[in-house]
């Protein structure tokens, strides 16, 4: 029997405003701790949260941008549990009126997926616990916890997606596309090493052909996208072997070490907590005027799928993707010359160096890109890593430092014939392929620093002689 | 030497315009009065020894934070707990230069009706020592009617103003909702809970009023308000239609001295211009108190759920963390809170929600339309403020079910979120009897006018017969 696996995503996203949801602490990473916090995010008495309008207007264009409908009048609700990093024992989140609803988000492919937005609704985040006296930082056996309220009520956007991925490599090229829709708005830099895009996968699988839904397993703290696509496919196995064997799925959570991929995940049982949700009475419903959603709607950018759709016109899907998905599309565009040469240039070389694509003068990009065979491997990465400077012209590096001068290289290429007279035999007697090999020779003794053109030229010559 | 016993804020504050007395020296004059007299009170939980402000000082309910000074909303579980900025309220105060003089007991965190709930023991009736002063706001009350303070906040989420007003023979201002500001106010049931002044005339109450409403950017359910505050004056109730809910009047448990006194009074108001009538409130006297009981205990069960003990007043430390939350919850929570917090826990509960939260916001809903149809035919609606005059100490504190009975009369409106002042009208058995007057939101205008001319013509004393 062929199985399909059924993937569904919820996404944490935090949003870059100034200051926290509910109170008007600053939005802070890198601080020492406990030193962003105020009588509201620490819950003193009597304190009360008055909502960020940025958040709540951000929220509303994210919801566009994923082709929700956003309601008329959406609640806060309060989902209540004890727990420290949880400071008022309840977190003001939305229920069952959340801000955005019914969306969808299409992952362009060889054939498009279109993946259901059930809902992304605004909510705080929660302080960060800190467990001493184990080595990783976690909860088993650590000797106390402590709390860094920091984090505690930043704005965070969930997004639930409909279990509508069916594989690992949809599921990677859906979240990298969500990221960079939610990078490209400006309101979230969505970078999991910082903690600012999180997400949790839920897995089943089913007899392909089927539209059953099977038992799931939840699969938490994974710390890439990479990382998480190999986590789903291996459980999809584990699952289909379970089936195979006659098993039946028990629905758990697998929490992974973020800290080290290969350690086999932690798992428990789903408890069925009761969260007591009620409408938050400390705020009145949120009422998006229409103005401010058509003012949202008229601001959104070309989302990066259509982009995507584009550029797999001149390119493939997965390259037009990766260059999308890394922000690079646009200098890719902008850049000369061949196509595939500028897009392999972009996604390979291009990417160690760091260099922000907005900064770079394209012309002289492509010109660079143009020449490259003609400049060391060393020097060309040089290059490209100053591609970002204002004063950057590629005509420094074309020729520059390539030995081109024949006086200089003929005794060189004199050499390496001597040297290796069972090749020029070869050679001369139809083995041409062997061309290579000299050039290679002579590069070689001059470090990369010969022009190959003139070198070609030189090793022709003297061989046909 | 200030006679603190009669005088009143507004003559007070007469005193400080005339320059005969400084806010230190009125500040001073009822500190030697809350050492003579509180003693037997225990009104105070603490005072403030330095007066901060040239106006007429004030008392707060401990449950308003104070920057600076200790606030326990009457609870174990916040003792040592400092605030480290002013709630609205407080602030607001201040900018009008009023000292505070001190925080006043209150039954824990404003769960109860005789103060006999406070954690650091009850207040005693100025009228009568043996008897409650009502509550939650009793110490406010008491302080009021002792004059120990010219005038005091309290806080009415089910008639925690009106009911120790009424039984201490004050005014109390419960404000329609949304108009003084939460913020700074230990929470009890976030969709009840206004602060409210309590004063012994009601031109008092209307000044203090004046200075502590209106919208605040700190609390998002607090709104502007449609006209100033109007300090009252006229002596008729002509063009008043008063309308008397026969619900509110016939409710079994009003004591005949009661009905007596506020009967009176309702002929009163006939005299004095208004036109009287009778009116209906079926299901809002009916389903009221049961529909209170589950809203507001679900809204505390929530709100007291941040006292853990991890970051500030009472910890309790245990192994781990779940039982230093229970030991210090066991240990800082009295019975009341207790028995709130389980009832609202289980009204919220997944499968219960519905018929309980849910049904008693449909309720809610039904009770404000009960009364604005009655409004749509009157004015103001009137009753006795509590079935009861000031009971026994201990009379009611083994039965939780015969104390909540104690705001049966001021929980319909308030469920509404609608204004009630209560002014005294009379006595019965030698204690005072409250008058209840409600009025549709943003009336307090209008509750003021009717309030006062009621107040002229009712003469009522003040000052408790023992300490004349």
């Amino acid at each position: 029997m062929n199985w399909e696996p059924v993937i569904g995503l919820e996404i944490h996203i935090h949003l870059k405003t100034r200051t926290k949801m509910f109170c008007r602490c600053e939005v802070a990473y890198s601080e020492p701790e406990n030193t962003r916090t105020c009588p509201v995010c620490l819950a003193y008495p009597g304190s009360l949260p008055v909502p960020n309008a940025k958040a709540v207007e951000w929220t509303i264009k994210l919801g566009l941008a994923l082709d929700c409908r956003i309601a008329e009048r959406a609640i806060f609700h309060r989902k209540n549990y004890f727990y420290p990093d949880n400071p008022k024992a309840y977190q003001i989140s939305q229920y069952d009126e959340p801000l955005c609803l019914d969306g969808r988000l299409v992952v362009p492919g060889e054939s498009d997926t279109e993946v259901g937005i059930v809902r992304a609704h605004l909510e705080e985040d929660a302080a960060k616990n800190v467990h001493l006296g184990t080595a990783e930082g976690r909860i088993s056996g650590a000797s106390a916890t402590l709390v860094d309220f920091n984090r505690a009520g930043t704005p965070l956007v969930e997004i639930v997606t409909q279990p509508d991925l069916r594989s690992a490599d949809e599921a990677r090229r859906f979240l990298q596309l969500l990221r960079q829709t939610v990078v490209e708005l400006g309101i979230s830099d969505a970078e999991m090493e910082k903690g600012s895009l999180r997400f949790d996968v839920n897995v089943s699988v089913r007899p392909e052909g089927s539209d059953e839904l099977r038992t799931r397993t939840e699969l938490k703290n994974l710390n890439s996208f990479a990382f998480a696509a190999r986590a789903i496919e291996r459980e999809v196995e584990r699952q289909i072997g379970i089936y195979e064997s006659g098993g039946e799925v028990e629905q758990e959570t697998l929490h992974f070490d973020p800290g080290k991929e290969s350690a086999p995940p932690l798992r428990s049982k789903e408890e069925a907590q009761d969260y007591r949700y009620f409408p938050e009475p400390d705020l009145v419903p949120i009422e998006p005027p229409a103005e401010l959603v058509e003012r949202a709607r008229s601001e959104l950018p070309e989302p990066p799928g259509a982009r995507i759709h584009r550029l797999a016109g001149e390119l493939d899907h997965a390259t037009a993707a990766d260059l999308v998905t890394s922000g690079r599309d646009s200098l890719y565009e902008r850049v000369p010359g061949d196509r595939r040469a500028v897009a392999n240039v972009l996604m390979n070389q291009f990417a160690t160096t760091g260099v922000d694509p907005g900064a770079v003068d394209a012309d002289e990009l492509g010109k660079l890109i143009e020449a490259r065979s003609r400049i060391p491997r060393d020097r060309f990465l040089e290059a490209l890593g100053k591609s970002g400077d204002p004063s950057f012209a590629a005509d420094a590096y074309l020729g520059d430092g390539l030995v081109a001068d024949t006086s200089e290289l003929e005794p060189i290429v004199d050499r390496i014939l001597e040297a290796n007279p069972g090749q020029v035999e070869s050679y001369r007697g139809g083995k041409e392929g062997l061309l290579g090999f000299f050039v290679g020779q002579v590069m070689r003794e001059t470090q990369g620093k010969a022009d190959p053109k003139v070198v070609n030229q030189l090793l022709r010559e003297k061989l046909s002689a | 030497m200030t006679d603190t016993l009669r005088l009143t804020a507004e003559e007070a504050m007469g005193l400080v315009e005339r320059g005969e007395a400084s806010g230190a020296e009125l500040h001073a004059a009822y500190l030697d009065a809350i050492r003579d007299r509180d003693g037997e009170l225990n009104a105070y939980l603490r005072t403030v020894d330095e007066a901060d402000g040239a106006g007429v000082p004030i008392a707060f309910k401990d449950l308003i934070s104070s920057k600076g000074v200790e606030t326990t909303a009457g609870s174990k579980i916040l003792s040592g707990y400092i605030p480290v900025f002013d709630s609205t309220v407080a602030s607001r105060c201040r900018e009008a230069g009023l000292p505070l003089l001190g925080k006043t007991n209150m039954d824990e965190f404003a769960m109860g009706s005789s103060t006999e709930n406070s954690a650091f023991g009850p207040t005693r009736n100025p009228w009568d020592p043996d008897r409650v002063p009502g509550g939650s706001s009793g110490g406010s009350a008491a302080a009021v009617a002792a004059g120990l303070a010219p005038w005091a906040l309290g806080s009415d989420t089910g008639g925690s103003v009106k009911q120790p007003a009424s039984l201490c023979g004050i005014v109390g201002l419960r404000p329609t909702y949304g108009t003084v500001s939460r913020y700074g106010i230990v929470a009890f049931a976030s969709s009840l809970d206004q602060i409210g002044p309590m004063t012994k005339t009601v031109r008092d109450n209307a000044l203090l009023y004046r200075i502590v409403a209106g919208r605040d950017h700190c609390d998002t359910t607090t709104v502007e308000l449609p006209e100033p505050v109007a300090i009252p004056d006229r002596e008729d109730l002509k063009g008043v239609r008063v309308g008397v809910p026969r619900e509110l009047n016939e409710a079994e448990g009003i004591e005949p001295g009661v009905k007596e006194a506020v009967d009176r009074t309702i002929e009163l108001c006939r005299e004095l211009g208004a036109d009287v009538g009778e009116t209906s409130l079926p299901r809002a006297v009916e389903y009221g108190l049961a529909c209170y009981y589950l809203v507001a205990p679900a809204e505390a069960s929530s709100n007291l759920a941040r006292y853990d003990g991890a970051r500030y007043g009472l910890r309790v430390d245990g192994p781990n963390v779940r039982e230093m939350y229970e030991k210090t919850r066991d240990a800082g929570f009295g019975d009341e809170p207790k028995r709130r917090i389980m009832l609202g826990a289980y009204a919220l509960s997944a499968g219960y929600y519905d018929a309980y939260y849910g049904q008693a916001q449909r309720v809610r809903t039904v009770i404000a339309q009960e009364h604005a149809a009655a409004f749509e035919q009157f004015d103001v609606l009137v009753s006795p403020t509590s079935p009861t005059v000031a009971f026994k100490l201990g009379e009611k504190a083994e039965n939780p079910l015969a104390m909540y009975l104690s705001d049966v009369l001021t929980i319909p409106s308030n469920m509404a979120g609608l204004p009630g002042l209560s002014i005294p009208c009379g006595l019965s058995d030698g204690l005072p009897v409250g008058f209840q007057l409600i009025g549709p939101q943003f009336s307090e205008n209008l509750l003021f006018r009717t309030g006062h001319a009621l107040e002229r013509a009712i003469g009522f004393d003040f000052v408790p017969g023992r300490l004349q």
